[in-house]
């Protein structure tokens, strides 16, 4: 009788516990609106209390997962990558973009820029995200490593934002010439502010990647876990889901074995 | 050209413009004021803000610094000089660009003239290392100008409404006095139409010029009603008057347009139309009065014409009896002084030939009794001469124009010897003036009447002696200072054989009369002791 009743506690503290969702501001357009609905979606729908913790960059993230402070997080590839044993990680989900987890990362400038490549940006002003970012700092590095350039020469000045929305508006206020952002918060960008997004172009498309996993601790239990990955896959089955995932710029939520980062 | 536009203009149009110009006019005055006490306070309050945003953000703006997190400090600037009173913002290092808040115009690492950062004003932020970073603020340049334009909307959209307010307000106070000035208007109209129910005698709440004047208006308006219905009913009782008179009265206007006709027992015979025709032929408005027969169908009628002002009045008479009595009544007179004059004749004749009678029967007649006999002739052929001449005055075969001034001479030279043994002083005052007349006959009147008037004068008396026209009319007047004509003879005294003087004959003024009366004139007398007038008159000629 004890035991059952035990039992029964533990499951309703299971089913009643809050849970702790991990958002790098890098990663998302800073529209903490949006946010929130994502979050009271995925309370509603996982029948859970989840809410947002955010981190300046993914370092501070790897260290809130280390820290057990954050249940489940939206991180880049490199930090899952990291964090994967010491903060004991798996995949719950991937965002899906045009039918694929997959994402690029672009080279963006003022409309009237006469910019074709990457490679045109030579002694400009150039913004860079986070320096650990993939699309928004390492994909671009590479590029020109590639061609035989370092980027700390290539450029003239390398302004870090830390964010790649703020990339985007330090393109549209042309203090720099041009950025390196995440395709999906571009999107997302655009979804927002589409007026503003009239004044950008895309320069150049590097890529595809495997888009950004979202990931959680081994240690959620298993029901938790489902049913969190289930609220995520549910976003797309309905039209106030959908307009969330709009304006995240991402097409669905959903599981895939075949990533590889 | 811009005045008398204005002046064409409507009252409602020509308020609103007044009212918009004053409004205008103090709100421009009130504006300028106001906008340079706040340019002033904005001074004041942009320094202390821009003070307070270097200390409160001096730290940041190191911790940034050091990191060399540009896009921080870019945004730190950017958000700065989003506001009125911060045109620019910027950040350096060495006079080399960190920040801008105008990026496109001072790209990173750019590098700044001393000229440009003494424009603003500079706060000093030490980041070591021998480096100093420059916090430099340019404020904006805040006028009435760029105040007025950067509210230009906000006063053009209250010049609107005061226009509009303006403008309302005018129709209003433009409505009220032409309402009331319409009134006016339409009362005037009314007067004048006589329509005196339709006064419109309405009260105003106003008690301005405007309402003082329309009632006014309705006052004189009875008044004038008043006194048209009293001229009226004066008028019915003067025309009921003038047509109970069995007389004719025509007024016509100088152009002989009929202005007004009693009704008369004399339509019958003569109409307006025939006087009309009767003057313009006969020229009888040439003089300011005039009196003349008209025969007509048998009957003969008086017309007596006066001028006044620029009317004819005339009146018509008929006066066919009165000139059958006066016909009788000649007849009848002349046929009395036919006995009379028989009666004296016969008493004359009979004085004269008395001693004749007496020396009839004498046997032996002497010399003394031829002369008796002699004298007693003589004096009956004087007698009957003198009675011949009052029988048959002499005349002309023709009557003249006669100069009356010129027979008045001619007369006074005959007599120059009398006047001058009787000691006469002679007072004459002769026009010249003409009337067509018998001019021997004239010279017995005159004569006639300065014998008389010697007479009467006596030694060293005066005479006056004048003749003169007036009007149509010309006159000879003789005046004595003598004791005058009693009363009580002045109606005899031109009846033949009447004689106040021991040897007068009597026929002199009987004589005068006779050829006055011939002649168509008249002759009058106005005695008093110490003074006679005898007044002939004639019609005269231009």
């Amino acid at each position: 009788m004890k035991l059952f009743i035990s039992l029964l506690l533990s499951v309703n503290l299971m089913i009643a516990k809050e849970l702790f969702f991990g958002i790098t501001t890098v990663a998302v357009v800073k529209n903490s609106q949006t946010i929130f609905e994502l979050t009271d979606f995925l309370s509603q729908a996982a029948k859970t209390q989840i809410t947002p913790k955010f981190a300046k960059d993914y370092d501070e993230m790897k260290l809130m997962l280390e820290k057990k402070e954050v249940d489940f997080a939206y991180v880049c590839g490199a930090t899952y990558v990291e964090a994967k044993d010491s903060a004991d990680l798996e995949i719950l989900t991937f965002p899906y973009f045009e039918g694929k987890p997959l994402y690029y990362s672009l080279v963006i400038a003022p409309k009237e820029s006469n910019a074709r490549s990457l490679l045109d940006f030579e002694n400009t002003i150039y913004a860079y995200s986070d320096p650990k970012s993939n699309s928004g700092a390492l994909v671009p590095s590479c590029k020109l490593r590639s061609m035989g350039r370092h980027y700390d020469s290539f450029f003239e000045e390398v302004i870090y934002t830390y964010d790649h929305s703020e990339s985007i508006e330090a393109v549209l206020k042309g203090f720099v010439d041009g950025a390196s952002v995440d395709s999906l918060v571009y999107e997302s960008y655009k979804q927002i502010n589409p007026t503003s997004t009239e004044k950008l172009k895309v320069i150049q498309k590097m890529g595809p990647f495997q888009t950004t996993p979202v990931v959680i601790r081994k240690d959620i239990d298993p029901q938790v876990k489902k049913r969190v990955q289930k609220a995520f896959h549910s976003l797309s089955a309905t039209d106030k889901g959908r307009q969330i995932l709009r304006k995240f710029g991402v097409e669905k939520f959903a599981y895939t074995n075949d990533y590889d980062y | 050209m811009i005045k008398r536009w204005f002046f064409s203009l409507p009252i409602s149009t020509k308020l609103a413009l007044s009212f918009l110009v004053v409004i205008f006019s103090f709100a421009l005055i009130g504006g300028a004021t106001i906008a340079m006490i706040t340019n002033k306070n904005i001074t004041q309050t942009t320094d202390r803000f821009i003070r307070l945003t270097y200390e409160n953000n001096r730290e940041y703006l190191l911790k940034n610094l050091l990191e060399d997190n540009k896009w921080a400090l870019f945004k730190f600037v950017d958000s700065i000089s989003d506001n009125e009173i911060i045109s620019e913002a910027l950040l350096s290092i060495n006079d080399k660009v960190v920040a801008h808040s105008h990026p496109a115009q001072y790209r990173v690492n750019s590098l700044l003239s001393r000229q440009y950062l003494q424009q603003g004003q500079n706060f000093t932020i030490d980041i070591g290392s021998d480096k100093t970073a420059v916090l430099t603020i340019f404020k904006n340049p805040h006028n009435i100008y760029s105040q007025v334009l950067s509210n230009i909307k906000s006063i053009v959209i209250i010049f609107i409404f005061m226009a509009l307010g303006s403008w309302l307000f005018a129709v209003f106070i433009s409505r009220r006095i032409l309402d009331r000035l319409k009134v006016a208007s339409n009362n005037i109209d009314v007067i004048k139409k006589g329509e005196w129910a339709k006064i419109d005698t309405k009260e105003f709440k106003e008690k301005d010029e405007i309402t003082v004047l329309l009632n006014s208006m309705n006052t004189m308006a009875q008044d004038i009603k008043s006194n048209i219905e009293k001229i009226e009913h004066l008028k019915d009782f003067y025309h009921n008057v003038l047509s109970s008179f069995e007389l004719m009265v025509i007024v016509f206007k100088s152009d002989f347009k009929t202005v007004y006709c009693n009704k008369n027992t004399l339509a019958g015979t003569i109409n307006t139309d025939f006087i009309k025709d009767f003057c313009i032929q006969n020229k009888i408005t040439e003089y300011e009065k005039e009196m003349v027969e008209i025969k007509k169908e048998g009957k003969t009628f008086l017309l007596n014409l006066n001028t006044f002002k620029d009317n004819f009045i005339v009146t018509v008479s008929d006066i066919t009896e009165l000139k059958e009595l006066e016909k009788k009544y000649s007849t009848t007179k002349s046929l009395a002084m036919l006995g009379e004059m028989s009666g004296f004749l016969s008493h004359e004749l009979k004085n004269i030939i008395s001693p004749l009678k007496l020396l009839i029967g004498a046997k032996n007649l002497d010399q003394y009794d031829i002369e008796v006999m002699g004298r007693s002739i003589k004096n009956m052929d004087a007698f009957i001469n003198n009675f011949l001449t009052f029988a048959k005055p002499p005349q002309n075969e023709n009557a003249q124009q006669t100069n009356l001034a010129q027979g008045v001479e001619a007369v006074l030279f005959l007599l120059s010897t009398k006047l001058h043994q009787c000691g006469i002083s002679l007072h004459k005052q002769l026009e010249t003036c003409f009337a067509t007349i018998y001019s021997k006959a004239f010279e017995i009147i005159v004569l006639n009447l300065v014998l008389n008037a010697i007479d009467a004068a006596g030694k060293s008396g005066t005479i006056g002696i004048s003749t003169y026209q007036e009007g149509r009319y010309v006159y000879l007047e003789v005046i004595d200072n003598g004791c005058g004509v009693p009363k009580e003879v002045q109606d005899t005294i031109f009846e033949p054989f009447f004689t106040t003087k021991t040897n007068g004959s009597g026929l002199g003024l009987a004589l005068v009369v006779r050829i006055v009366d011939d002649m168509d004139g008249n002759i009058a007398l106005e005695s008093k002791e110490g003074q006679t007038r005898f007044t002939v008159v004639f019609k005269g000629e231009k």
